[in-house]
């Protein structure tokens, strides 16, 4: 009996050391696997993050829900979207972690027609975008084009502290008054950003060539309109056109 | 522990074995479930191999694909699956939130028979139709033209345009397919569903930089040209694609 006893335990231990051993192979595969390359045919998945070896997080891939928020100065600020648009896409991060662009898409129909956005652009170091490939449609008026923008040299973190500042105030007409004061003293101080090139079409249906001096304002423009005339004109700094080209004035 | 010690084969150090393997297993058990939570949670990886990624919403809508040319998807329009125009590339396709195609980024090139052909694209669609704006590059045999590009696009949905061409695509090649894909693009192109280049920035294959802004009907009327010579000029041109007027350094 004892002898049956002490071969039974015998034989547990075995097998106890038996499983042991082979927990510790698929526990140290399954980080093992996670160490090296793996191999997919294909996944799912609503968010991938590219990292630096040092976890600097220097791009997501992700859908709407999973899209971060933008990273300014090592903070996340709650700034994106609104009103409905669920944008998915591509957020790029510079070394220092902070979000230097993306690329990003969105397109619905809304109670009153459509809605889409699509965009690539990329931000000026600690602010916003300075080249952007862009299409923007609301109820079939429609932009699409090239954009390089001028963008202050104070930190976009400036803006967006007083942004969620003032967000976080009642509704009311001191927020109102609070808003005002705010995107004047951004032009006072020339923080504002200024459109310099746009290459594209416009909702009006011309399809132009816009170059803008430092405060935004268009000097010089190539349009196409919409019947068809083609004029190239230079502009003054109050918008007024001082000279004209056409095709008819050939005789000239 | 008395009537323990008092079984033969229970001797204290057997029982403290015993223990051990309890605690070890314990413990490996639990290592074990913490690596399966995270590969099912939020895995890290220094490196993937994959044919294809979709990114999906929660409710399973795909908003991007990411793929090799094997496994890109076809075009998918409200809930529709057509044949693309072209070849399905490696690359990325973007969706939106109602699951429709509307843009991505396709890429490829080859010698094959001793001929080279290679394109890419980055392309956004207007809502419901094709793409509106896109930066291209195409060549064959090293006539090569790269750019920037704006379309109009017409109102109607594409699927007007697909649902006419889809059965086309499925006939076996020959004259027969080419002449009737050839009578849909051209009722197609009378009933407006096509679109129209509005501005074209770039380099074309006659070796000219230009910039190009073409009216409703695709015709350019206006044209910046410095030309494989070196020449440069400022042209308007006329409904028929006639040089109305020419600006150049010597007037």
């Amino acid at each position: 009996m004892d002898e049956q006893l002490r071969r039974e335990i015998r034989r547990l231990r075995r097998t106890t050391a038996i499983a042991i051993a082979a927990l510790v192979v698929v526990a140290a595969s399954a980080f093992v696997q996670a160490r090296q390359r793996t191999k997919f045919d294909e996944i799912d998945v609503e968010r991938i993050n590219v990292r630096e070896p040092n976890g600097t997080l220097r791009l997501t891939i992700s859908n709407h829900a999973r899209l971060p928020e933008a990273v300014i100065g090592g903070k996340a600020y709650p700034l994106r979207g609104g009103s409905g648009v669920q944008s998915a896409g591509l957020i790029f991060f510079n070394d220092e972690g902070n979000e230097d662009g993306g690329l990003v898409w969105t397109g619905q129909r809304t109670a009153t027609g459509t809605r889409a956005a699509a965009n690539l652009t990329f931000d000026q170091f600690d602010q916003d975008e300075t080249v952007s490939l862009g299409y923007g449609e609301e109820n079939r008026r429609r932009e699409a084009g090239l954009s390089i923008i001028d963008r202050p040299d104070e930190s976009i973190q400036v803006f967006a502290e007083s942004l969620m500042a003032i967000r976080a105030m009642p509704d009311g007409p001191g927020k109102d008054a609070r808003m005002t004061r705010f995107r004047e003293s951004m032009e006072a101080r020339g923080a504002m950003p200024a459109n310099r090139l746009y290459v594209g079409k416009q909702a009006d249906k011309s399809s132009t060539v816009m170059l803008s001096d430092r405060k935004g304002r268009p000097r010089l423009r190539l349009t196409v309109d919409s019947l068809g005339g083609a004029r190239i004109e230079f502009l003054d700094d109050g918008g007024h056109v001082t000279r004209t080209l056409t095709g008819s004035d050939a005789a000239r | 522990m008395t009537t323990m010690s008092d079984l033969p084969f229970a001797r204290a150090s057997g029982s403290a074995a015993s223990r051990t393997y309890v605690i070890a297993a314990t413990l490996f058990g639990i290592l074990g479930l913490a690596a399966f939570a995270r590969a099912v949670q939020k895995p890290r990886f220094d490196e993937i191999d994959v044919e294809r990624i979709n990114i999906i919403a929660p409710n399973g809508t795909p908003r991007l694909v990411i793929s090799n040319a094997e496994r890109a998807p076809d075009v998918i329009i409200n809930g529709k699956t057509y044949h693309r125009s072209g070849s399905n590339e490696a690359g990325m396709i973007f969706y939106n939130e109602e699951g429709s195609e509307n843009g991505g980024m396709g890429f490829s090139g080859h010698t094959r028979d001793g001929h080279v052909s290679a394109n890419a694209g980055f392309m956004f669609d207007q809502y419901g139709q094709d793409q509106t704006v896109g930066l291209t590059y195409d060549e064959q045999d090293g006539r090569r033209s790269a750019g920037l590009r704006v379309w109009d696009r017409p109102n109607q949905s594409v699927t007007v345009l697909a649902d006419m061409v889809e059965p086309i695509k499925l006939m076996p090649n020959g004259p027969e397919k080419t002449r009737r894909m050839a009578a849909v693009r051209d009722s197609a192109l009378k009933l407006g569903l096509g679109g129209a280049q509005r501005v074209f920035v770039g380099k074309q294959t006659d070796k000219t930089a230009t910039v190009v802004l073409a009216d409703a009907q695709s015709r350019a009327r206006l044209r910046l040209v410095v030309d494989s010579a070196g020449a440069a000029r400022i042209e308007f041109l006329d409904e028929g694609g006639k040089v109305i007027r020419s600006l150049s350094a010597t007037p």
